[in-house]
């Protein structure tokens, strides 16, 4: 099971190295999106400008570098290690890899709770949530296993994985699905519950600016879209495996995640209205487009399944019990 | 007080051959017999021909049980019976009553499983009787009793041998 989808995610170097390019474009708006790097809004404030040994413009610089480098080396490693062993066939390259997979769990997840505050939350640098880079991560989590489920679904139309990759596997990306749709909705609504219940006017603001001028509208349909119909979609065992179905579901996944960081994006700027048109929907198509060019060419190149890892004949007699 | 109920058991020491035995079993239309094995097997209810289990209906139902009772609960209590302002909010605070509501579904479809599951595993009724203690470490077993139909003792006993059985043995009433 592992083997297998180790081998699906292997080409996602490339989107790291992107999302490093991605943050330099972002530099050349630096004093536009975060009103922190402007030293005349820092004189005006002086509550953000405590905050400037953590939030200043070569900092932030230097995190974006080692947080996607980190990534980017992680990745490097490990999926070498899998071609690596694609060729020799040498045991010992999946225990190493083992020890890399654990500590890339923990680079990852607190640089990617820091990479978010960085990018997201300090775009309004006078509020603050401890749970927001677990927010993100959760959206992000549940989003993975929704390309997960649509790479699978693809592979095994196309015969690509007859016999390595079955239809145990996919329920099983499925189940994941759904469980993150409910930590998602868990860590979403914590964060709302205790903002909401406190009411100190400096963490309510995120709220307030969510609840006004349309925006209200999108944040129920978060809630809806991103948690409840996804949930119920996904409780039947035999509509976890059903392609057409799990495809459906899927996507409204990765639009509700779209939807989840525009909504957490925007209402920042253009004085909290709901503007959406072609620069919305074209960076989105370009990033995702890069994405899919990587993964195909990588798929191209390398075997699917890491025939050779010892563990391959375990994972492909996977059976889910009733 | 159950009926005292002995029968055959064929021992085996192969995953794959406790499977294939399994299906050789129930394809000749015995239907009590059991598949015993230290750990879960991979197609096992398959072969056994083990139809789904009703467990996941039940937690559904008791899990909207309790979604609803715990919306009416914080209700009754915080707006008919007692109501009290707390910080200016509206008496039926809906965000703050979901950790509650979230509970409740939780406790009750949790709860609800563990009872449908001995319900349907007939717990504590103890069935089959003590076969080989190795079962619970490396040993598989087939286990076909007495009152199931058309149980006869030496061609059940061959029928496991040839299916590659260890040790057939009868099994003592208990």
């Amino acid at each position: 099971m592992v083997g297998v989808c180790q081998k699906t995610g292997r080409s996602n170097d490339l989107l790291y190295s992107l999302d490093f390019l991605g943050g330099l474009v972002l530099l050349a708006g630096f004093k536009n999106l975060y009103t922190w790097a402007d030293p005349q809004f820092l004189a005006e404030n002086p509550l953000i400008a405590a905050k400037a040994g953590y939030l200043n413009t070569s900092s932030f610089i230097m995190r974006l570098i080692i947080f996607c480098g980190g990534w980017v080396l992680f990745k490097w490693f490990i999926i070498g290690n899998s071609i690596k062993q694609d060729q020799t066939g040498d045991a010992n390259l999946t225990h190493k890899n083992v020890g890399l997979s654990i500590g890339f769990i923990l680079f990852f997840s607190l640089s990617f709770s820091l990479f978010s505050i960085d990018l997201i939350m300090s775009l309004m640098p006078g509020w603050y949530s401890t749970i927001f880079g677990i927010y993100c991560f959760s959206g992000m989590f549940q989003a993975t296993f929704a390309v997960l489920a649509l790479m699978i679904i693809f592979l095994r139309s196309q015969g690509l994985v007859k016999g390595y990759l079955t239809e145990e596997h996919q329920h099983d990306v499925v189940k994941f699905m759904k469980g993150f749709t409910v930590f998602w909705a868990y860590i979403a609504f914590s964060q709302f519950m205790l903002i909401w219940y406190a009411n100190i006017p400096e963490e309510t603001e995120y709220y307030i600016m969510r609840s006004q001028n349309g925006w209200l509208g999108i944040s129920f349909g978060l809630l809806i879209f991103r948690f409840i119909i996804p949930f119920l979609a996904l409780l039947p065992r035999a509509w976890k495996r059903n392609n057409a179905h799990v495809t459906a579901v899927a996507f409204l996944i990765l639009i509700m995640q779209y939807v989840d960081i525009y909504w957490m994006v925007y209402p920042n700027f253009f004085d909290g209205q709901v503007i959406f048109g072609f620069w919305e929907i074209g960076i989105f198509a370009g990033f995702t487009g890069i994405f899919l060019l990587g993964l195909f060419t990588f798929m191209q190149k390398f075997s699917l399944v890491p025939l050779r890892d010892p563990r391959i004949a375990e994972t492909i007699s996977h059976h889910v019990t009733y | 007080m159950s009926r005292k109920v002995g029968g055959i058991a064929g021992i085996f020491l192969e995953e794959t051959q406790v499977l294939v035995a399994a299906r050789k079993i129930r394809e000749m239309g015995f239907l009590k017999f059991e598949a015993i094995s230290p750990y879960p097997v991979h197609g096992m209810e398959e072969a056994c021909g083990i139809s789904r289990s009703s467990i996941p209906y039940v937690t559904f139902v008791a899990g909207l049980f309790g979604c609803s009772f715990g919306l009416w609960l914080t209700w009754w209590t915080s707006v008919v019976d007692w109501p009290i302002n707390v910080g200016g909010k509206p008496l039926f605070s809906l965000p703050a009553f979901i950790p509650i509501v979230f509970e409740l579904t939780v406790l009750f479809a949790a709860l609800s499983s563990v009872a449908a599951l001995v319900y349907h595993c007939r717990l504590p009724h103890h069935n089959p009787p003590d076969i080989d203690p190795d079962l619970t470490s490396h040993k598989f077993a087939i286990y076909v009793p007495e009152d199931d139909k058309g149980y006869d003792a030496a061609q059940l006993t061959k029928i496991l041998n040839e299916l590659g059985a260890s040790e057939v043995k009868k099994v003592a009433e208990y």
